[in-house]
């Protein structure tokens, strides 16, 4: 049942608060933490004169946005809105709407207002909180909150600081929770998420009476006959507030909490009234109905109306009003008793205060509220006139007994609370309760169940009736008091007539008591009234004041001594008791009463009798009887007659003191009124002054804290500041301005002008003054005695609503300015040049479109002709158009904008000077110098003249130095690097150098010399023979010669190869390279050069050669045509095939040439595999076809491979180009052909697979349908042999037998070949199958004919196979059956069965032990038959001998051998007629898939 | 004691005919009705008032039009009502599939239907085996 609904709707609550409600609203927004279905408005009793600053203490508290709220504000969720001062506020279509406040300082009730309205626009979705504040506003307004559905918190008033609206609030019986501001927030989600509406359950009817009990045990209210919707829905609303979904869990809490069922009481008997309700039906009742009642009444005649469920008075007072108002317009004034009654004891209180909050003034008219209320600062209380016209009291129209004799009856808007049964009996209490011609006014929406024949209807719209005939409450009421309830003990009930007795019994009781005048009572010890019968109005009289139905109060003040000690005397003595002849005067007419007095428990009965009374002349009220006529008994009786009057007279002074007590206790009732109303007057005061306290206090914070600021901040200036007043006296000065004026702190409040300065300026007084009167702020520089330059500042001290109350002086130490100032002026004009600064104008668009003058230096008079001061504010343009021609406008712009400064220099037209001028941009402006430089510039020009000349005579001269110096310099170079090389290389090189002297002819050898040959180094140069003995032989001679060449022929330069000894005596080939030095005159005269050890190269050289003679001669020996690559990827070799295959030169394969042979189709996958062969230095093949000498492409295999050296980096890539242009197209004819067979093949087998299905099927289907049929004749045919075997004769017998076995056996041979076709539909699995185990089974199905026949059956151990089990039955089956079948006549059977594993799968394959295939042999010695047939038998139908001699199908061996096909295996059989036979199968032993 | 309530479905009218005569011969045992088919076996039970009056036994013969022995079996034996009852379905020729089928399905029993008549009364006596206290 728990229903955690989502919450959608948008809730809006009402936050109702006045004095000390910051705390609680404070509160209140802690705790709200999941506020996003809400709004929150806040309604707080503001002062209307401050400002109110909750808006920004509320912000302190909450995450939500709070803001004060203006009209037609749409209210947003998760926002709060805070009532402005000085309006009310409403909500119209979710829109706040504001209302200016009406400035009588009456109470406040901006809150009733608020929630007046959120009820009616929210209903269900309203939620108001009443918070702390003194008053009563908002008990109205929840009251409009409940009766729409709408949720009601109100503060715990011991939490509050002003309980004043808490208690009113829950005193009204509308809170629907009573907690501190802090659990509130919890109980709204609670509320927002179980929502208030629970489904409309049907109340059992049993649960309801028994709540209905409870409220009666605890609360006294009954409810029975009230309908039960209306309750139901108020039960609901209970249940749900309690968070309760069961009834029984609520009557469970019923049961233990009293106060909860008075609540539920009260919440059944709502009570909804106002002033004036239905204006229309007032009008009507004012118009027509009461000026008819009133006009029937004398002075001294009461009008009595009786106001039923008054609730809480409004409508009592409602109807006073309108009598009023009638009256004073008739001349009769006829005394007005109103009766208003209730159930409900709380609402009687508050109609008897006469106190109702102010918002009524809206239900009733202005001139009626004027009149008749006075207004108590938060109430309007009825005035104390019509008061005392209404007597409030409680009293239930059901149980108790009506008022009667009534002129009008109100009784509006009850009766559709309760049932159909409940209402007849109210209506006939309230038609009663009128006099004839007396008026009924119900409720509009009352179902009228009135009685038509003692009622006319006068409005039918209003429910307004005239009683028209005489009515009787009679048994009937009676009877409908009690019935529902158990007869207490003792009780008289006349329930237990029936029908029609009751009817006599009627009758007989009219007659008895409308005859006979009698009348009977039941009353309790007190004299209260409980019941009566008979017409008791004709007799009792109804008391004056106090509405108790006391009897002795109602009977002739006469009798009451007498009745009263009548009745006493009864209790004592517990008997009946008779009084007779009790007489009193009764208009003018002497009446007798006869009394019976029945005590009975609990109540006694009281019957009077009234009978008119024969003048016996004595005047006595005691009847005498006759035998008492003596003087005796007559003295005694006017002794008694005697004290009798003086008890009267006492009676009657007690009566009268008491009337005059109860009507000072009235006055007093009223004074304290007076008081409490003065009281809440004064409270409201309280509160107010509360609310402004509160903000004061704030703002004196503030203040402070500014006031603190201010004197810091004066402290801390260096700025003198002297305040003044309107009078020019001192207000307040600080520190720094001690200096100007010479203040001390006693000056504050003299006047300025007492006051010494030491400021040179003696009309400071004056500036004041004038500051003072103008408005004007005056701002001079002036110089202080000390010689200080300060600026002196006078303005005038505006007050916030810009009053002027005084000036303010303050002075600015300018000192530092003014010396700068001073220096740069002076620097300015000690300036030759001409200096001008000027400042920006921009028109609208922001663009320069002039410039003023601002400042200008004594020569920039000069140039300008006129005088610094005068120049200053001139325009650039206007005034001083030279310096704008020429384009320098535009410069200057451009330098402004630019913030570039420029230097130029510029010649105006007027004259020959040329000026240099400097522009530097200045803030929004720019500043410009002007120097004269006219000579300078001449001068300059005949400079230039002479240094052109200067310059290409000093060209000349450089160029021709400079090819010397290069000169020089080269050969230094030259000879210097020689020299240096020389040297360096002598000693790093490893070569061995010489130096051969042609003259002494000797030779000097470098260190590496000797290393290199192993000689000794000598001390001194050697010989040359030495070294050119040391040449091989064979070589010798062309050195020689070779060198004799080089000298002769004075070329220097000398390389010779030629083997050398060394040492080791080994020869080492030797470059030998000589320069031949030569002298000025050309003759040789030395030589230098290098011995280079070329042994190793020499080696390698040859070593190489053959390598690549070999390969060269590889790869042209080969028939491919094979490249290599470089590992850049081009082409570096190719080989002789590949002329011969493409007719081209190798070189055209060479670098990426080979290209152009490739198809071009290929070309592109093969240069990715080539890159990609570098890349990864991996082989590849490819299929590519080239193009061979005769133009034509050819297939060729192209394969790669890489050669990498040992570190994996690649060395060249080898590739081979191999023809396979045949091979390939071969392969592709091939190819084709097998796809074409395959293809033919594909169809051929599905073709077959669908017949073979179809044949399956048909086998399938045909067995079963012939089935059917021959079933039926197997099964016809037995009956009729079974049962008519006799009726028939032989030949009929014989047909019938055949008929039998015919089907018998083509049942037979349906059910094989329905196996036969199974077979290749089977889908069972291969599974290691025991055949022996199979066959021993198998046997057990010949146990019989093996019996009969004497059969031996011999079987070997058998091997375990991968096979299908239930087909190797079958074909051991079949097997066996043939083998016995086909026995010899007069021989014992005998079948051996062996089996063994063999190596291959054929039927004479030798054992072996783990051999992949089985031999299972099946051996008879049976009739056989002749070996041509070995084949054949295994064929379909395939029969060999007649049926009549061996029966059988002809199908069995068949399906053997199409099992054994099945499993891969080979089956045959071998023998020789009247031999036996041997079956011989090959299965494989496990299962080839 | 109350006669076992036997409901039969066979579309043959030779078969009914027989099952009929053997029926005949029991004393403690009643055939409800004979219907021709599996639609009308349900059409036959959804018509039954309360439980008490359902058939003990429903006898299919295995091969029906509309809705075959197997399919009826199905149904019967995927509804709350007709969970409890046994059900036996025979059919001219049963294999080991249909077996194995019909079994799985919730069958009390499957058989073929014999060819002669003592078979039949045989196979009859074998199906009122399974209601037997």
């Amino acid at each position: 049942m728990a229903k955690t609904a989502t919450v959608k709707d948008h809730y809006i609550v009402a936050i109702g608060a006045s004095a000390g409600g910051l705390e609680a609203i404070h509160d209140f927004f802690d705790h709200m933490t999941d506020s996003s279905h809400l709004s929150f408005v806040i309604i707080q009793h503001l002062s209307s004169d401050y400002k109110s600053l909750l808006v920004e203490l509320v912000s302190r508290h909450t995450h939500m946005q709070v803001s004060e709220a203006e009209n037609e504000t749409t209210i947003r969720k998760n926002c709060i809105y805070v009532i402005p001062n000085n309006k009310f506020i409403s909500i119209r279509r979710n829109k706040l709407v504001l209302e200016d406040k009406n400035t009588s300082p009456g109470p406040n009730n901006a809150v009733d207002t608020f929630l007046y309205s959120l009820a009616m626009e929210k209903k269900d979705k309203a939620i108001a909180v009443i918070l702390s504040g003194t008053g009563t506003d908002g008990t109205r307004g929840i009251d409009d909150i409940r009766e729409n559905g709408g949720m009601v918190i109100v503060q715990d008033p011991q939490t509050a600081q002003f309980d004043g609206m808490p208690n009113s609030a829950i005193n009204s019986g509308n809170a629907d929770f009573v907690l501190p501001p802090g659990a509130m927030p919890d109980e709204i989600n609670h509320y927002i998420r179980q929502p208030f509406y629970l489904p409309f359950r049907k109340f059992d009817e049993a649960r309801l009476q028994e709540i209905f009990d409870l409220i009666h045990r605890e609360a006294g209210h009954d409810f029975y006959y009230y309908k039960s919707p209306t309750l139901i829905r108020r039960l609901t609303r209970r249940l749900s507030l309690h968070h309760i979904n069961q009834v029984d869990d609520y009557i469970t809490l019923l049961k233990k909490d009293p106060e909860e069922c008075r609540l539920l009481g009260k919440d059944f008997l709502i009570g909804v009234t106002r002033f004036f309700r239905d204006q229309a039906a007032f009008d009507y009742l004012r118009d027509h109905v009461l000026p008819g009642l009133l006009q029937e009444k004398e002075n001294n005649d009461t009008l009595k109306i009786w106001i039923c469920a008054c609730s809480t008075g409004e409508e009592a007072y409602s109807i006073a009003i309108l009598v009023d108002e009638l009256l004073e317009q008739q001349p009769n004034r006829p005394e007005v008793k109103i009766f208003a009654t209730d159930l409900e004891q709380a609402s009687i209180d508050i109609a008897s205060h006469g106190l109702y909050p102010l918002s009524v003034e809206k239900d009733i008219p202005p001139a009626l509220l004027e009149k008749y209320f006075t207004c108590q600062e938060k109430h309007y209380c009825i005035i104390p006139r019509i008061r005392k016209q209404i007597v409030f009291a409680v009293h239930d129209v059901v149980k108790n007994p009506p008022f009667i004799n009534n002129d009008l009856v109100s009784c509006r808007n009850m009766l559709i609370y309760m049932n159909p049964v409940l209402q007849q009996k109210v209506i006939s209490v309230l038609l009663f309760s009128l006099r004839k011609n007396g008026c009924l006014f119900l409720g509009p929406s009352e179902t009228s169940t009135v009685d038509k024949d003692s009622l006319a209807e006068l409005h039918a719209k209003w429910k307004i009736y005239k009683k028209i005939k005489d009515t009787r409450l009679g048994s009937q009421y009676l009877a409908g008091m009690t019935e529902h309830r158990q007869p207490e003990s003792g009780k008289v009930s006349w329930t237990e007539a029936g029908k029609k007795p009751r009817q006599l019994w009627d009758a007989f009781k009219e007659v008895l008591t409308d005859e006979l005048n009698i009348a009977a009572f039941y009353i309790d010890p007190q004299f209260e009234i409980r019941e009566t019968i008979g017409n008791y109005e004709k007799i009792l009289a109804l008391p004056k004041k106090l509405l108790r139905l006391n009897l002795l109060r109602m009977v002739p003040a006469d009798l009451y001594f007498v009745l009263s000690s009548g009745i006493k005397k009864a209790w004592q003595e517990d008997k009946k008791t008779t009084l007779n002849n009790l007489r009193y005067k009764k208009d003018g007419q002497l009446v007798s009463w006869q009394v019976v007095i029945q005590p009975m428990q609990p109540y006694t009965l009281i019957v009077i009798t009234e009978t008119m009374a024969a003048e016996t002349g004595t005047g006595g009220h005691l009847p005498l009887p006759p035998e008492q006529h003596n003087a005796y008994t007559l003295q005694l009786e006017a002794e008694l007659m005697e004290t009798r009057s003086a008890l009267q007279q006492a009676f009657g002074d007690q009566e009268a003191i008491n009337e005059e007590l109860q009507s000072t206790n009235e006055e007093l009732l009223s004074g304290n009124e007076e008081l409490q109303s003065s009281n809440e007057e004064l409270q409201s005061l309280n509160e107010e002054l509360h609310t402004l306290n509160t903000e004061h206090q704030l703002k004196i914070k503030e203040l402070v804290e500014l006031n603190n600021d201010l004197n810091n901040y004066f402290r801390s200036t260096d700025i003198a500041q002297v305040f003044l007043d309107r009078n020019l006296s001192i207000r307040k000065f600080n520190t720094a301005s001690v200096r100007v004026i010479n203040l001390i702190e006693a000056d504050i409040g003299r006047p300025i002008a007492h006051i010494s300065n030491n400021i040179r300026h003696e009309n400071f007084l004056d500036d004041i003054e004038q500051v003072l009167q103008k408005d004007d702020m005056v701002e001079k520089e002036v110089e202080l005695n000390n010689g200080l330059h300060v600026l002196m500042r006078i303005m005038p001290y505006l007050t916030r609503d810009n009053q002027k109350t005084g000036v303010i002086i303050s002075f600015i130490d300018i000192t530092a300015l003014t010396h700068l100032n001073n220096i740069i002026r002076s620097v300015l004009n000690s300036n030759p040049s001409a200096i001008l600064a000027f400042g920006s104008v921009r028109d609208g668009q922001g663009d320069i479109i002039d410039f003023t003058l601002q400042m200008a230096n004594h020569a920039a008079a000069v140039f300008l002709d006129k005088s610094a001061a005068e120049s200053v504010g001139l325009s650039l343009k206007k005034n001083i158009p030279l310096l704008a021609h020429g384009g320098l406008f535009e410069q200057y712009a451009a330098v402004v904008q630019s913030g570039q400064s420029l230097q130029t220099d510029v010649h105006f037209d007027s004259g020959s000077s040329w000026y240099g001028m400097g522009v530097v941009r200045m803030q929004d402006g720019f500043v410009s110098t002007f120097t004269d430089i006219t000579e300078k510039k001449l001068t300059e020009e005949k400079i230039k003249n002479n240094y052109t000349e200067l310059v290409s005579v000093k060209d000349t001269l450089k160029k021709a130095n400079e090819q010397l110096e290069n000169k020089v310099q080269e050969r230094t170079r030259a000879l210097a690097a020689s020299e240096e090389r020389f040297r360096l290389v002598a000693r790093a090189t490893n070569d061995a150098l010489w130096d051969w002297d042609f003259i002494n002819n000797t030779v000097w050898w470098g260190e590496a010399f000797y290393k290199m040959f192993g000689y000794e180094k000598p001390a001194q140069r050697t010989e040359r023979s030495f070294w050119l003995e040391k040449i091989h032989p064979d070589d010798r001679e062309a050195v020689n010669e070779s060198l004799d060449e080089v000298i002769n022929s004075r070329k220097n330069q000398w390389t010779r190869e030629y083997r050398f000894l060394k040492q080791s005596g080994q020869y080492a080939h030797i470059l030998d390279r000589g320069y031949v030095l030569h002298d000025e005159s050309g003759t040789p005269y030395r030589m230098l050069g290098s011995m280079f050890d070329i042994t190793t190269m020499k080696n390698a050289e040859q070593r190489v050669a053959s390598n690549i003679a070999q390969r060269k001669f590889l790869a042209e020996s080969m028939p491919l045509i094979v490249w290599t690559v470089d590992p850049r990827g081009q082409v570096d070799f190719a080989n002789k095939q590949f002329e011969t295959y493409t007719g081209r030169h190798y070189r055209e394969a060479l670098g990426n040439n080979w290209q152009a042979f490739i198809h071009r189709e290929d070309l592109s996958t093969l240069r990715e595999r080539w890159a990609s062969a570098l890349e990864d230095k991996k082989d590849f093949a490819l299929e590519v076809r080239v193009c061979n000498a005769a133009g034509e492409y050819q297939w060729n295999l192209f394969r790669a491979k890489v050669r990498k050296d040992k570190d994996g980096r690649l060395l060249n890539l080898v590739i081979t180009i191999t023809d396979i242009h045949h091979q390939k197209v071969m392969n592709e004819v091939l190819e084709n052909r097998v796809a074409e067979r395959t293809k033919e093949l594909e169809n051929i087998n599905n073709a077959l697979e669908i017949s073979n299905n179809d044949l399956q099927q048909f086998a399938s289907v045909a067995s079963h349908d012939l089935q059917e049929p021959l079933r039926k004749i197997q099964l016809f045919s037995g009956i009729i042999r079974d049962r008519f075997i006799n009726e028939l004769s032989e030949t009929p017998r014989q047909y019938l037998e055949k008929i039998m076995m015919s089907s018998a056996r083509m049942k037979v041979l349906i059910t094989d070949i329905l196996s036969f076709s199974r077979l290749s539909a089977s889908d069972s699995s291969f599974e290691p199958t025991n055949l022996k185990q199979i066959i021993d089974e198998t046997l057990d199905d010949f146990e019989i004919v093996i019996k009969e026949k004497s059969a031996a059956i011999v079987i070997d151990d058998l091997p375990v196979i991968d096979a299908i089990p239930g087909q190797m039955r079958q074909i051991f089956q079949n097997l066996l059956s043939n083998a016995l079948k086909f026995s010899q006549p007069g021989t014992r059977p005998r079948i051996v069965i062996r089996g063994c594993r063999i190596a291959h799968k054929s039927f004479d394959a030798p054992e072996q032990a783990e051999g992949a295939w089985c031999r299972i042999t099946v051996q008879d010695n049976g009739i056989g038959f002749d070996e041509q047939f070995s084949v054949t038998i295994f064929n379909l139908f395939q029969r060999l001998h007649s049926k009549d001699k061996y029966e059988g199908s002809g199908i069995g061996l068949a399906i053997t051998k199409k099992i054994i096909d099945k499993h891969s295996g080979l089956i045959t059989a071998r023998s020789e007629e009247g031999r036996g036979a041997t079956f011989i199968i090959v299965l494989p032993a496990r299962h080839l898939s | 004691m109350m006669k076992k309530k036997i409901l039969l479905a066979d579309d043959d009218a030779d078969d009914r005919n027989i099952f009929e005569q053997i029926l005949l011969e029991k004393t403690d045992v009643e055939l409800l009705a004979t219907v021709e088919n599996g639609l009308e076996v349900i059409d036959y039970l959804k018509v039954v008032p309360d439980r008490q009056h359902l058939p003990d036994l429903i006898i299919l013969d295995h091969n029906m039009p509309r809705m075959n022995g197997k399919q009826t079996l199905g149904y019967l034996k995927s509804n709350e009502r007709y969970l409890h009852i046994p059900v036996v379905i025979y059919s001219t020729y049963s294999d080991n599939k249909l077996v194995d089928e019909c079994t799985s399905l919730g069958a009390s029993m499957v058989a073929s239907k014999p060819a002669g008549y003592k078979e039949y009364r045989e196979m009859i006596n074998l199906f009122l085996k399974i209601i037997a206290v």
